[in-house]
């Protein structure tokens, strides 16, 4: 397709013929610059044509410029003009909407204005030629008109009729207020006519009253007139009467008798004089007497005195939840700890008997500063106090609170002093050389400060643990080092909870027939009595004993294995908890009301002997809060022969690893190593817990009271309280002077008191008894018994004050 | 005469009955001691025997917690040969006290105070059985309960003869004795005291009739509360002679029949009550139930002022229904005393409902209890139904005769209206 064909502008072929010009020139430039056309001319003259077609050819290519440049401008200006005519039949185009937008609304109006439905159309107007036949001066009038007359008619007409309408109802109040008056004379007369009846069965005869039996005078009438008897009045026209009565009379006999009595009715009813017949009123039953008012009024306040001041104090004094007053806030300031701070001064006895008074106390007082210095807790303080010279001074139970007794020793031969403790006594024995006596000028000397260590050391642990218990109770204590504090933590876990009555439990277990008894009494006298001994200021103690034979592991127990090594059966440590068989052997949980403490000696079968535990080869273990085991194996000498018989002597080691077993599960701290001095650990431990654990549970019986004030509160649980308060004070007060002792026997009872009323069985009883219920308990017997009763004493009340109020008025 | 002799014949031929009875079933006796509807825990005849064993052995009969009747009766029927080897004597001597209450409430009879009284008398007058005995032989001396009570020699029947005989005496116009009598009934079983103040107003309104120059009520009522009070006491002090311990015996007596600890089953309507209550309510229920038995009391009398004899009937009725241990000897005492009511009768309006609902619960009673106790076929509900059904017969028999008694006050005050309908408002 040639371009011709395309562009036929006039304008445009001009451009058109110079650009095929152009092209021309240009192939023949091409032609000319051609190598291989012509070789023989001349290159000079071939440049010097082909220089000249050059120039025509920029000659073209500038016109075709010029020409392209005008066709550009050209189209242009025609763009512009094809917008403006567009534009202008845009607008047009938009007028014409709008026009027709107003014709379409224009002719729904119309529609609209020719479809209204008016009134008049509705109104029931009398037909045309009627219409006309009245009113013939219309005939000639066009429809508008008519209609307009046609409605205008109507109009009169209608309020010719509500007029009339508004006379027949006039008439028809008239006629009704006669109707009424009319009415009311036939209810006097019917009144009269009943006394007359009345009077007249008064004479008739008994026979006539029991014929008449109905209790109204007028169910005869009534039954007469067929008409439902329990209509309350029934008005007879005297006419209609005598008529009926004529129809009656000879109806039956029976009737007979009665007719002949309305008959007489009859006649004295033309008698009654007109006014009588006006003033008698419709039945009622006769006004009650003021008498009976009062009777009334009586009864009912008879049944309310004897409900008001009979049964309300019944009530109160049999449903009322006794509450003993509770020293309420004194309670909450023991748990909170506001009321006592438990502290501990531990006194420590210094003796120096080769030392100088002057000198000692100089000693004494660095010492004791330098302690001082060391301790960060407060509550847990070391006091130094220089012993009396002649012992004789020193009675029995103050020494008995003396935590320790440091005894100055001068040595010679020694450069650095030295300390030792008595294993079973309270005393220090610390060696010194002479030399290091400090000189009463010097404020610190190697000697106090070894002194002052040393003693740290000895009550670190309890310390430790005095600090963890009061922290447990939320009162600031010391910090503690955090290995100290995990290794008491685990003391005290593996200890059993404090009880005023422990039952030790000694059981010998064996699988097979052998041993079959054992020398406990002498064993436990000598091992355990002792230990009992000087526990039993803490707690109490029963012992029991048992052997049991045959008594196997249990089978999901793994079996023990042997090792060749140490030529012994061994038993896995992760397996010990499995030991017990518990399902089997007769451990009973607890003996009474205290917590047991079992021991389990356990004597392996001679296959399985000896019998230990893997690795450490030890023998007896401890089960945190339960109790210890032992396995006894027999020494190898008879193992040959079954031992029938544990003497006193095979049992020794397993009842002194018991007795340590024992201190243990007391909670006895590990160090010091002496008894005496972990017993008196144990007693200020003890003393402590109990006195922040009664506290405790008095913040709880406080709290519990204060939030349930449906709970009773027996006197019982008030004594107990009391004394549980008044000992605890004595307990703190024993405790800030040192008296362990008497602090830990107050703080027993306390203890023992507090739970004593927070256990207190009456108490629970009803707690499970909501109020709902009691709506359920009182209900079914008192609603209908005082429903009548209530009913009555408002309907009392209503009348008086109705009565009181018409007074007023008058 | 022939009334004397009509009344022989009617007390002999009650008197032949009952040894008849005895005669023909030896053990009937023993049997209707046991019946739950006959002994209460506190007129039962065993436990009587059971005191009685213990006093005559010098023992304090309380201390076996089985006895809790008074104490005076102990050293009366010690006097009498032991009741399981001679029956007889017994038998003769509850049967003569029987006669004793007949002659008692054939002399309340005669009086004629049940009809016309001092301020009011009844409208049907005529209407009446003569009161020489007939009321005492048609419902009291052959009243099935009264012999099965009388057989089954419940102490109740002393209770009765003084409630009797304080009637008899009060409408004879003998205060003092009707006091005594009144005061003797007090002391066997409490719930007498209640009487107190109906029965001085009836010997108020005798003297006030006969005598014309009456004193205040309020001195009159003092000075016989005063005779009350000492005849009570008097009985007290002389028990207290008896047993030695004054305590003892007044908590084995009167604290057992007021805390009701016994929940043997009975025709009452405590037993099965404070078997379901909850413990902690059981001191409220029971002050409950003794005020509920109290309360009627003042209202009776204040709305039926005018016939003293009715209230103490209506009031021995409601004893019958609610007091914690009844039994049909209480009820026997209500139905003999009813009849002096002849002229109300015709008033009543569910007398065939209320005698239907009594003999059905005097039926079934014995047949549920043997279903429950001996059979095991069925359990305390049964009984405990049925006595629901004898105190709602009886509650209906009260509540038809109270009503009847106040139609024919309200007949006399209206007399115009005599004969027709009334509404209850």
């Amino acid at each position: 397709m040639a371009i011709r064909d395309i562009v036929a502008n006039p304008s445009l072929l001009p451009v058109l013929g110079l650009s095929a010009e152009t092209r021309d020139q240009c192939m023949k430039l091409l032609a000319t610059l051609d190598p291989t056309a012509d070789l023989s001319t001349d290159p000079h003259d071939r440049a010097l044509a082909a220089s000249r077609e050059q120039k025509q050819l920029f000659a073209l290519l500038a016109r075709l410029r010029g020409q392209n440049r005008d066709a550009i401008v050209r189209v242009r200006e025609t763009k512009q003009s094809t917008a403006e005519a567009r534009q202008e039949i845009d607008r047009l185009h938009l007028q014409l909407q709008n026009l027709y937008y107003e014709q379409r609304h224009l002719t729904g109006e119309i529609a609209a204005c020719e479809s209204y439905d008016h009134k008049y159309r509705a109104l029931p107007l009398i037909p045309l030629e009627e219409f006309l036949a009245l009113h013939p001066e219309h005939q000639e009038s066009d429809e508008h008109e008519l209609m307009i007359a046609r409605i205008n008619h109507e109009h009169a007409e209608r309020e010719k009729l509500e007029q009339a309408r508004q006379e027949l109802l006039k008439r028809k109040q008239a006629l009704i207020a006669e109707n009424n008056k009319r009415k009311e004379d036939l209810a006097s007369l019917d009144k009269d006519l009943e006394r007359f009846i009345d009077q007249w069965y008064c004479i008739v005869s008994r026979e006539m009253f029991l014929v008449v039996r109905s209790p109204w005078g007028t169910a005869n009438w009534r039954g007469l007139f067929c008409s439902p008897p329990w209509l309350p009045h029934l008005h007879l026209h005297p006419s209609l009467l005598q008529l009926h009565l004529h129809f009656t009379n000879p109806i039956s006999l029976k009737h007979a008798l009665v007719m002949t009595a309305k008959n007489d009715d009859q006649t004295s009813l033309q008698t009654v004089s007109p006014d009588h017949a006006m003033t008698a009123t419709p039945r009622l039953p006769p006004p009650e007497a003021p008498e009976a008012i009062r009777t009334r009024f009586k009864v009912i306040a008879a049944f309310w005195a004897v409900i008001v001041f009979l049964g309300f104090p019944i009530w109160w004094k049999t449903t009322s939840i006794y509450r003993a007053r509770l020293p309420i806030p004194d309670m909450i300031d023991w748990a909170d700890g506001k009321t006592c701070r438990p502290v501990f001064p531990l006194e420590i006895r210094v003796e120096t008997p080769s030392l100088p008074e002057i000198e000692a106390q100089h000693l004494l007082r660095s010492t004791q500063h330098t302690l001082d210095d060391l301790n960060e807790f407060s509550a847990h303080h070391l006091r130094l106090k220089l012993s009396n010279e002649n012992p004789d001074q020193s009675p029995a139970d103050d020494a008995a609170d003396t935590a320790l007794t440091v005894r100055l020793v001068p040595q010679v031969d020694l450069t650095t002093p030295q300390a030792a403790l008595h294993p079973d006594t309270t005393q220090l024995d610390v060696f010194y050389p002479p030399s290091q006596i400090p000189p009463p000028s010097a404020s610190n000397s190697p000697l106090s400060t070894f002194i002052a260590a040393e003693l740290q050391l000895l009550f670190a642990e309890e310390k430790a643990i005095i600090a963890q218990v009061l922290s447990e109770n939320n009162i600031p204590s010391a910090p503690i080092s955090p290995d100290l504090a995990e290794s008491v933590t685990r003391r005290l876990r593996r200890s059993m909870k404090y009880a005023d009555t422990y039952h030790l439990a000694f059981s010998l277990f064996t699988p097979g027939t052998a041993p079959s008894s054992w020398d406990i009494q002498g064993a436990v006298h000598d091992y355990i009595t002792p230990v009992l001994r000087a526990f039993s200021p803490i707690s109490n103690f029963t012992v029991d004993t048992q052997v049991q034979l045959y008594a196997g592991f249990s089978p999901t127990a793994p079996a023990p294995e042997y090792d060749g090594t140490h030529s012994a059966w061994t038993l896995k440590k992760d397996d010990l908890s499995a030991f017990i068989n518990a399902a089997e052997w007769p451990l009973s949980p607890s003996i009474g009301s205290g917590p047991t403490i079992n021991f389990i000696l356990y004597v392996p079968a001679p296959s399985q002997s000896p019998l230990v535990v893997k690795d450490s080869l030890a023998t007896s273990w401890i089960i945190p809060q339960w109790g210890g085991v032992f396995l006894l194996n027999p020494t190898p000498t008879d193992a040959s022969e079954p031992l029938h018989h544990l003497t006193k002597d095979t049992l020794g080691p397993a009842f002194m690893t018991f007795s340590h077993q024992l201190l243990t599960l007391l909670g006895a701290p590990s160090t010091p190593s002496p008894l005496p001095l972990r017993l008196q650990t144990l007693t200020r431990i003890r003393a402590a817990t109990l006195l922040l654990s009664a506290s405790s549970t008095m913040g709880s019986l406080a709290r519990l009271t204060e939030s349930l004030p449906s709970i009773p509160i027996p006197a019982t649980v008030a004594t107990s309280v009391s004394t549980t308060l008044s000992h605890l004070t004595s307990a703190c007060t024993h405790l800030r002077h040192g008296q362990f002792q008497a602090a830990l026997a107050s703080a027993r009872v306390a203890e023992v008191e507090a739970e004593r009323s927070f256990f207190e069985k009456s108490m629970v009883g009803q707690m499970y008894f909501p109020d709902e219920h009691k709506v359920a308990v009182y209900l079914p017997l008192l609603g209908p018994v005082g429903v009548p009763l209530i009913v009555g004493l408002v309907k009392e009340v209503k009348k008086w004050v109705a009565s009181r109020r018409e007074r007023r008025w008058k | 005469m022939g009334v004397d002799h009509r009344k022989a014949a009617v007390f002999g031929g009650a008197l032949a009955l009952r040894l008849l009875l005895l005669v023909l079933f030896p053990s009937l006796p023993d049997l209707l001691t046991g019946r739950v509807e006959v002994s209460t825990p506190v007129t039962s005849f065993k436990r009587l025997q059971e005191g009685l064993f213990l006093y005559t052995r010098n023992v304090s009969p309380y201390d076996g917690g089985v006895f809790h009747q008074a104490p005076l009766l102990l050293p009366l029927f010690s006097l009498l040969p032991n009741a399981q080897s001679f029956p007889l004597p017994t038998v003769v001597f509850y049967s003569l006290i029987d006669l004793v209450n007949a002659n008692a409430l054939a002399t309340i009879s005669d009086s004629g105070q049940a009809v016309s009284g001092r301020f009011y008398s009844a409208l049907r007058k005529h209407i009446r059985w003569d009161g020489v005995s007939i009321a005492a032989w048609y419902w009291f001396l052959f009243n099935p309960f009264t012999v099965a009570t009388c057989l089954g020699r419940s102490t109740g029947v002393f209770t009765t003869t003084g409630i009797l005989y304080a009637f008899s005496s009060a409408v004879t116009g003998n205060s003092l004795n009707a006091m005594l009598a009144l005061g003797f009934a007090s002391y066997l079983s409490i719930y007498p005291a209640l009487l107190f103040i109906p029965l001085v107003l009836l010997c108020y309104d005798q003297r006030a009739q006969k005598a014309k120059t009456s004193s205040g009520v309020a001195s009159f009522a003092l000075q016989h509360f005063a005779i009350f009070i000492i005849c009570i006491a008097g009985l007290l002090g002389v028990s207290t002679l008896l047993i030695g311990d004054f305590y003892t015996f007044i908590s084995a007596t009167y604290g057992f029949q007021l805390l009701v600890p016994d929940l043997t089953p009975n025709v009452g309507l405590w037993w099965y009550f404070f078997i379901e209550i909850f413990d902690s309510f059981r001191e409220f229920f029971l002050g409950v139930f003794w005020l509920h038995l109290a309360a009627y009391m003042g209202g009776l009398t204040l709305r039926l002022r005018r016939q003293p004899l009715f209230v103490l009937t209506s009031l021995l009725g409601i004893f019958a229904i609610f007091k914690p241990y009844p039994s049909i000897s209480d009820a026997s005492l209500y139905f003999a005393l009813l009849p002096l009511y002849r002229h109300l009768f015709p008033l009543m309006r569910y007398t065939f409902f209320a005698i239907s609902a009594l003999l059905y619960a005097t039926l079934l009673g014995p047949a549920f209890y043997h279903l429950w106790i001996y059979a095991g076929s069925g359990n305390a509900n049964f009984f405990y139904a049925i006595t629901l059904v004898w105190s709602l017969g009886l509650s209906i028999l009260l509540a038809d005769t109270i009503f009847a008694a106040l139609r024919d006050e309200w007949e006399h005050d209206n007399p115009e209206l005599r004969g027709k309908e009334v509404r209850q408002v």
